[in-house]
């Protein structure tokens, strides 16, 4: 694909590697379509200043969204499994931390905020900032299921006090999970080295050079990544004068 | 008759493939990344290899036939690179711009007619 | 504005419940929607409290060391000096007035369900419309809060032909029922007691009892939920750091970025 930047003087091109199959794709977006709703009507609960919103019939009507985006949202992993399990389960894996995390998290301040591109080790599939979100999400969606059903159902059925622990696991599954969703929209949206993650979300492919870049242990292999790397620290420690 | 190697991931195209291959009378051996497909040439030697690219990494399948161009035992193995990559950049350069010993591209989702036929005359062209 | 409260001297209640009619007739509430009456073996009905029943009297059997004593409680909201009910209530139904009523506003309820749920008495019940949407109120003894803010007495005090239920000044009530408990005493009630002057920040419902408060089915000691505390001091205002912080960061990253990284150089 070729494709013409405004202020650049040649037209790039760009050749496109899937990514996200379509139900991939689909459940990402299902699930971002629930999670939101869900958390502006928790929200209305749980913020004193929304209380006017939490009155009366408005309140039993978001209330009631509430529940029905619950089912959606818990559903959804499920169905998700029913047509794809072995997409899913390799999803699951790519999330489960492996040694790539540590040397993410020591070269992410440098990436991230200043740019550096050779303090970063050639990352998978997802890198360990990717991994955090998906096993936060996962995690959350346990928390919220095995908290929200018995808050829904549970009333006067399980004891009291066993209900007061439910309703904190919500709250405290809704904070983590909400403030991971906040970084998840900015890196997603608005960072300039991220480019990629979202066009890869909404149509499934991503570019080949960006892979490259970005999650070089998936596109060119353990070893090939390691020694592109190795060479381009070796560029920049030069550069730099070391 | 001949012994073909199908590397894919995809566990459901390798048993399309290999169904399409046994009713033809080939026999039939697989391998699920690229690391596997090489043991297992150089145990098996096959007539010929059916490759997919993006397989344990995106590179996977291009490595493989670099490899297997290198080795004095495999390099006369004809191959054909089965990918879902669209575009004629793909056939004619790599996707790291480097270039490629294959014999033949086939894209998916596969015709098997085709993919019969094209089988045939790369195992022709290795004979003569 | 003085802290009302209701006093009920347990050793003088006879138990003729027509306090519970009083309550259902003022309040509107059903007479056996909810309490279809079937012999249990005991006079004690209802069975127990509902969104139809603020108030019961529970019997009790109770075999003391002063001999066998026939126990009469008098349940219903505790109007607590620090009330769980209103600190969990996300809509504000539940106040807690200057006169220390804690009121409740049926048309602000959203039923989530929230106070019956931490209330260390189990008083509050859930009038559920429909359990698939939610849609429910709650319901509980409201010291009959119209008639009060009126001048008048509450239906329940107001009908007692035994003259065991009072209502006014707390500390006025207090003082009657200290008064009573060293008077049980002398005619050998030895375990009588006050009970409510200094639980849960003093609770507006006072009870005379002769035998201990355990005898009754009424915790001795009732806690404040330490998980109402957790949830509303310390995670909430946790919560709210968590996410000023979070989206400070962002905004701090996004502007330090601009500057560091240029787009042209985006592969």
């Amino acid at each position: 694909m070729t494709v013409q930047l405004k202020g650049r003087a040649e037209a790039i091109t760009i050749q496109w590697i899937p990514k996200y199959t379509t139900l991939e794709r689909a459940a990402h977006w299902l699930h971002t379509a629930t999670f939101v709703p869900l958390a502006i009507t928790g929200m209305i609960l749980y913020f004193p200043f929304l209380q006017p919103l939490a009155q009366g019939p408005a309140g039993m009507t978001f209330r009631l969204i509430h529940r029905v985006a619950a089912v959606i949202f818990g559903l959804l992993p499920i169905v998700y499994f029913i047509f794809q399990p072995r997409r899913l389960i390799l999803n699951i894996r790519e999330f489960l931390p492996s040694k790539d995390d540590i040397g993410w998290l020591k070269g992410a301040p440098a990436y991230y905020l200043l740019g550096r591109h050779e303090a970063m080790p050639p990352q998978g599939r997802f890198n360990a900032g990717e991994k955090m979100n998906g096993l936060i999400m996962i995690v959350a969606w346990f928390v919220f299921g095995l908290t929200g059903v018995p808050m829904w159902f549970g009333k006067g059925v399980i004891p009291p006090e066993v209900f007061r622990w439910l309703v904190v696991f919500h709250d405290l599954a809704m904070i983590v999970s909400v403030c991971m969703f906040l970084v998840h929209l900015y890196l997603a949206v608005a960072h300039p080295l991220m480019w990629a993650g979202l066009v890869s979300m909404r149509f499934g492919v991503t570019s080949a050079e960006y892979a490259a870049e970005h999650h070089a242990k998936w596109y060119y292999g353990p070893k090939r990544a390691m020694e592109i790397w190795e060479a381009k620290k070796r560029e920049a420690a030069q550069k730099g004068g070391h | 008759m001949a012994k073909i190697l199908v590397v894919d991931d995809d566990p459901d195209f390798v048993n399309l493939t290999r169904r399409i291959l046994q009713r033809k009378g080939y026999e039939v051996l697989t391998a699920a990344s690229g690391q596997q497909a090489l043991a297992v040439m150089r145990k098996e030697k096959p007539d010929l290899v059916l490759l997919d690219i993006m397989m344990s990494y995106i590179l996977d399948g291009l490595d493989v036939s670099r490899e297997m161009a290198q080795d004095p035992a495999l390099k006369d193995v004809p191959v054909i690179m089965v990918t879902s990559l669209t575009g004629a950049r793909a056939e004619a350069a790599s996707l790291s711009g480097e270039y490629v010993p294959v014999d033949e591209w086939i894209h998916k989702p596969i015709d098997p007619d085709r993919l019969l036929a094209r089988i045939e005359d790369a195992l022709k062209g290795k004979a003569g | 504005m003085a802290r009302l409260a209701m006093l009920i001297d347990e050793s003088q209640c006879t138990a003729c419940r027509g306090c519970q009619v009083a309550c259902k007739q003022w309040n509107d509430r059903e007479g056996w929607l909810y309490s279809r009456t079937r012999n249990r073996g005991s006079y004690e009905n209802p069975p127990d409290l509902s969104p139809q029943t603020w108030t019961r009297i529970k019997f009790t059997e109770y075999e003391g060391p002063d001999g066998f004593r026939w126990l009469f409680l008098k349940e219903g909201c505790m109007h607590c000096g620090d009330p769980a009910c209103v600190a969990v209530c996300p809509t504000g139904a539940l106040k807690q007035q200057p006169n220390g009523l804690v009121t409740f506003e049926r048309e602000l309820c959203n039923g989530c369900g929230y106070c019956t749920q931490f209330c260390p008495f189990h008083i509050p019940r859930l009038e559920v419309v429909n359990p698939l949407t939610g849609e429910a109120k709650s319901s509980k003894c409201v010291f009959c809060q119209d008639r009060v803010t009126n001048g008048l007495l509450p239906a329940c005090v107001k009908t007692c032909p035994a003259k065991a239920l009072d209502f006014g000044d707390r500390d006025e009530m207090i003082a009657k029922g200290q008064e009573r408990v060293k008077a049980l005493k002398a005619r050998g009630y030895t375990q009588a007691n006050l009970y409510g002057v200094d639980q849960l920040g003093g609770l507006g419902r006072l009870y005379v009892l002769i035998a201990p408060p355990e005898a009754y089915g009424l915790p001795a000691n009732p806690q404040y939920p330490a998980l109402a505390n957790v949830w509303q001091k310390i995670i909430q205002p946790l919560g709210n750091v968590a996410f000023g912080a979070t989206l400070l960061g962002i905004l701090g990253a996004f502007l330090f970025v601009r500057r560091k990284i240029r787009m042209e150089e985006v592969r």
